[in-house]
């Protein structure tokens, strides 16, 4: 069946081609899984079944009847679209979801967990919009079982609806009622430590080089610059560390039983060592060198390592886009080329050299 | 150029009390003066560091001719033969008989300018025509070692033979004996000549091409350019090769058990000759020794640094224990294509992340020139300081048996504590005496002269010779320096801080991270060649510097670590060539380590840790 057409999918069919099929993320992750990249096994629910779903539970009717009566209003006061937000995601979440739908995603979420021999294995439920949108939509983290599956992804759709995405969409144009968005539902993972990878040297745009920075627990602490992160430097040819800065790492993030994040204080055996083991560390920086190969350009990484796989399954990488600093700077020849070896080493015995 | 006088200023190093009159034991300009007030603001302006590359011990009066000789051989190839630019010479001193040297460099525009031209016609004739000059080097230089091998110096016969007369000959055995003495140190200057006929346009090609890499890849090791233009065939691994192969042939003659057994290589000698097969093995065993058992248990630098011949103990040694490796089912040989596979992987991934088509060029070329010359700096010390050097110590020894005869001297070993010049007026003075039939003066003076320098050199050990003198220049830009010795702006700070705490407290130090890896494990500190057979398996190779032919050690030891080299030191082309961790130019390594201590050796970072 036509990938368009089709409501939910495994990650790994999607390709960077497919953003009107089921969005910008959900291609992203399924890019990566194609390039044999460890990303987290999930699927998605398609842009198809956003639409489906809005039309056969005539959420969309209730929409633009609401929309209409209250056109006035909103387009005099924006602000008034929070009202809205609340409203239709209320009315969102009361449409009972088509059963077509909702056997699908019990299915998909039934093989995922038989995949990863974890029952009720939990999720993230991660919205993934086709196009660059302001205003954040919904994730939700750590859910487990079936229904919860189903509920959460319907609460990602209504997030579609938030205030400040109808406003920009009624300002430039687009229809207020519609934003279909797909959904990613991909397995959590338990992060015992994360943090950033850049396939370049992002301190002075070295080629060469592979920079990681990566602390205990979840990405946010680094992020948030909460905790100074490890920083590793590997050759990216030879795969030799070239140098590696341990820091004190005092608190780390992990995730609540809810799916929230809570702060913990790491133990002063803990916090001088290093957040990844040597093998960890060559794994995947080689998953850089592999990333960076099949996109063209160097690249900037998050990644994870999952405490409850074995080496090599653990090395987990949640996201990759275009370094943005360094590649886009039009490269200049360090040296003028003219003349013979020789011409060279004169030029520059000349100057003399300073190490 | 004088910036803050951070290091000890060189004309106020104190002389060792008991060593005073020191200076008259090496030649007069060797000495820091205050009597020339020019030179004196000379020397004060110039960074001196120490030569502990090649010096690790006090000098011997006799060993200092190789550094007499390279004191001109590198300087005139810099300034008057190849006209490199910003380069003159590099000046050398003694202080508490030990090598100081100091990069002597251009400043002025005006000169170097028009020396520029110059350098393109000659530099650019050499690299042009490198493989047929050097081809003619190894001819020349083999011929110069033949024709030393076939010095011999014999004792003064009583009344010349009749044949002196029947054939006009018309000169004596005493004056042949003076003139081969001459012949001799001038061919050990000549070779000297040849070593750095290649060698300084060897570096400035290396250097070049390492920084234009810097400048393209900032974080690029200088150990994974050295891969990239490291020859395979490299004649430093020849002997070690020679080995090896002793092992497999005792596996295939099955004599491996045999071998193994003998305590000393005599045993196996009387062991082995009974049978068909071991006499093809001793057969095979003598076959590989010439050349390649002149490799040096050192350097080569001194005389006593002894070479495989006068210590066959060591390449027996190896063998037994390459053939236990390949008893164990281990591999002992060197992994050729994986080397060759590296390097080619290396440049063509490496190529492929330069952004720019012109930066491709410039890479292609100088790496092109780097890879022709490298072969040269793995390979001219065998032919120099160790085949050259071996044979030399032993013609010198040869001649010291007829100063023993004619009581100039207690001991052969005393002959090395007369500098060379001192040497042809002690021989002149033999011969003479012979001549005339009047008693020699030498037998009066040198004993007790040699007994007092004696005393001297082993209270210049007692002295810890300080890593640099005189001005902190505010960077290095001399290329030997940086690349032979390691000396850099960041080492040379390092050094001033070092300065300050007692070497014997310190509890990290850093280096050059020579070779990759990290290892634990207890030191070994090899403070002279003969120590090297007390290194255990597993154990850290802690030494001033270390040599090549100290390579079948390199199987047992679990990394290295040198108080001296850069990159291209001995010790980081094996360790990289093995696979151990080493951290070289540590500055005080021997002597902030004690054997039996608990130590990390990072070779990523380049640091070592004293754990307990």
């Amino acid at each position: 069946m036509d990938k368009s057409k089709r409501f939910v999918l495994w990650l790994e069919e999607l390709n960077k081609d497919d953003v009107y099929v089921a969005g910008k993320k959900c291609c992203n992750l399924g890019e990566m899984r194609q390039a044999g990249l460890p990303v987290p096994p999930g699927f998605v629910l398609s842009l198809e079944a956003y639409k489906k779903f809005m039309k056969d539970s005539g959420a969309e009717d209730a929409i633009v009847d609401y929309l209409n009566n209250n056109k006035e209003k909103l387009e005099k006061d924006l602000s008034m679209f929070n009202d809205a937000s609340d409203y239709i995601n209320k009315l969102i979440a009361d449409k009972e979801v088509p059963a077509e739908l909702t056997e699908m995603i019990h299915e998909y979420y039934e093989k995922l967990c038989e995949d990863c021999k974890i029952p009720n294995v939990p999720l993230a439920v991660r919205s993934s919009g086709p196009v660059s949108m302001p205003g954040q939509f919904d994730t939700f983290l750590n859910i487990r079982g079936k229904d919860e599956v189903v509920k959460r992804i319907v609460q990602v759709w209504g997030s579609s609806f938030n205030a400040r995405a109808m406003a920009y969409r009624l300002q430039r144009g687009v229809p207020v009622e519609s934003s279909p968005i797909g959904v990613a539902a991909i397995k959590m993972v338990n992060a015992k430590s994360s943090g950033v990878m850049f396939t370049i040297d992002p301190l002075n745009g070295d080629r060469s080089r592979i920079f990681i920075e990566g602390s205990w627990g979840l990405g946010e602490s680094l992020v948030s610059g909460q905790v100074t992160p490890d920083k590793y430097i590997l050759d990216k040819v030879t795969m030799e560390v070239s140098k590696k800065t341990i820091c004190s790492k005092v608190m780390e993030l992990i995730y609540g039983p809810e799916g929230d994040v809570i702060p913990m204080d790491i133990s002063e055996d803990r916090r001088d060592a290093p957040c990844l083991n040597d093998e960890e560390l060559l794994q995947l920086a080689k998953y850089g060198k592999l990333i960076e190969k099949h996109y063209g350009v160097p690249q900037d990484i998050e990644w994870a390592v999952d405490c409850d796989l074995p080496f090599p399954d653990n090395i987990i990488l949640l996201q990759t886009r275009p370094e943005t600093i360094w590649s886009k700077k039009v490269s200049t020849p360090v040296l003028q080329s003219k003349g013979t070896a020789t011409e060279i080493i004169a030029r520059q015995l000349m100057q003399g050299i300073r190490f | 150029m004088s910036k803050n006088q951070g290091f000890p200023n060189p004309h106020e190093i104190p002389t060792i009390p008991g060593t005073e009159g020191w200076e008259r034991m090496y030649p007069y300009y060797y000495t820091f003066t205050t009597a020339d007030k020019e030179m004196e603001t000379h020397e004060n302006n110039l960074l001196w560091f120490y030569d502990g590359l090649h010096y690790p011990q006090p000098m011997y009066p006799f060993d200092l001719i190789w550094d007499e000789a390279w004191y001109v051989a590198l300087s005139q190839n810099n300034s008057r033969i190849f006209s490199i630019p910003a380069s003159m010479g590099i000046d050398h001193r003694i202080i508490n008989g030990y090598i100081y040297i100091a990069p002597v460099s251009i400043e002025d525009p005006a000169i170097i300018g028009p020396r520029v031209e110059e350098f393109m016609k000659r530099a650019g004739y050499y690299y042009e025509n490198w493989d047929e000059l050097y081809e003619k080097w190894k001819v020349k230089v083999t011929d110069i070692i033949k024709t030393v091998e076939g010095i011999e110096f014999d004792q003064l016969p009583e009344l010349e033979k009749e044949s002196v007369v029947t054939e006009g000959k018309g000169m004596s055995s005493g004056f042949e004996l003076v003139r081969r003495y001459n012949e001799l140190i001038n061919y050990g200057l000549e070779a000297w000549q040849y070593h750095f006929e290649f060698l300084n346009l060897a570096y400035a090609s290396y250097v070049i091409l390492a920084d234009f890499c810097k400048k393209l890849f900032p974080g690029m090791e200088d150990r994974t350019l050295a891969k990239m233009v490291g020859g395979v065939d490299v004649i430093l691994f020849k002997p070690d090769e020679n080995l090896r192969n002793l092992a497999k042939l005792a596996m295939e003659l099955g004599l491996n058990e045999k071998i193994r057994q003998c305590e000393k290589l005599d045993d196996a000698l009387s062991a082995l000759s009974e049978s068909d097969t071991g006499k093809e093995w001793l057969k095979a065993f003598e076959d590989a020794k010439y050349p390649w058992f002149y490799m040096s248990t050192g350097t080569g630098w001194y005389h006593d640094h002894w070479t495989w011949f006068d210590r066959i103990e060591i390449p027996f040694g190896a063998i037994k224990n390459y053939i236990e490796m390949l008893e164990k089912g281990e591999s002992v040989e060197r992994p050729i294509e994986q080397i060759i596979e590296t390097k080619e992987r290396l440049v063509e991934e490496y190529t492929n992340l330069i952004t720019t088509e012109e930066d491709r060029a410039t890479f292609q070329k100088l790496l092109g020139v780097s890879q022709t010359c490298f072969p040269y700096l793995e390979d001219h010390n065998f032919y120099i300081e160790h085949w050259f050097h071996g044979v030399f110590w032993e013609k010198i020894r040869a001649l010291s048996k007829i100063f023993v005869s004619h009581n100039f001297f207690d001991d052969v070993e005393d002959i090395w504590y007369l500098n060379r010049y001192e040497l042809e007026q002690a021989l002149y003075d033999l011969v003479t005496s012979w001549a005339t039939g009047v008693k020699p003066r030498g037998p009066s003076y040198w004993p007790q002269e040699i007994e007092w320098r004696k005393g001297v050199i082993e209270k210049f050990r007692e002295f810890s010779p300080p890593p640099a003198l005189g001005a902190t220049p505010e960077t290095i830009t001399e290329p030997f320096t940086i690349m032979l010795w390691g000396i850099t702006t960041d080492s040379m700070n390092q050094w001033l801080e070092a300065g300050t705490t007692d070497s014997g407290d310190v509890s990290e130090l850093k280096g050059y991270a020579a070779s990759p890896g990290v290892a634990e494990g207890k030191a070994r500190v090899v403070r002279s060649p003969d120590d090297i057979v007390l290194l255990q398996e597993g154990e850290i190779l802690v030494a001033s510097t270390t040599s090549p032919s100290w390579t079948p050690v390199f199987n047992r030891i679990g990394a290295a670590i040198t108080d001296v080299g850069g990159i291209m030191s001995h010790a980081a082309i094996v360790c990289r060539e093995y696979g151990l961790p080493a951290v070289v130019g540590t500055g005080f390594g021997t002597k902030a380590i004690k054997t039996g201590q608990i130590i990390k050796v990072d070779g990523d970072k380049g640091t070592v840790t004293i754990i307990k």
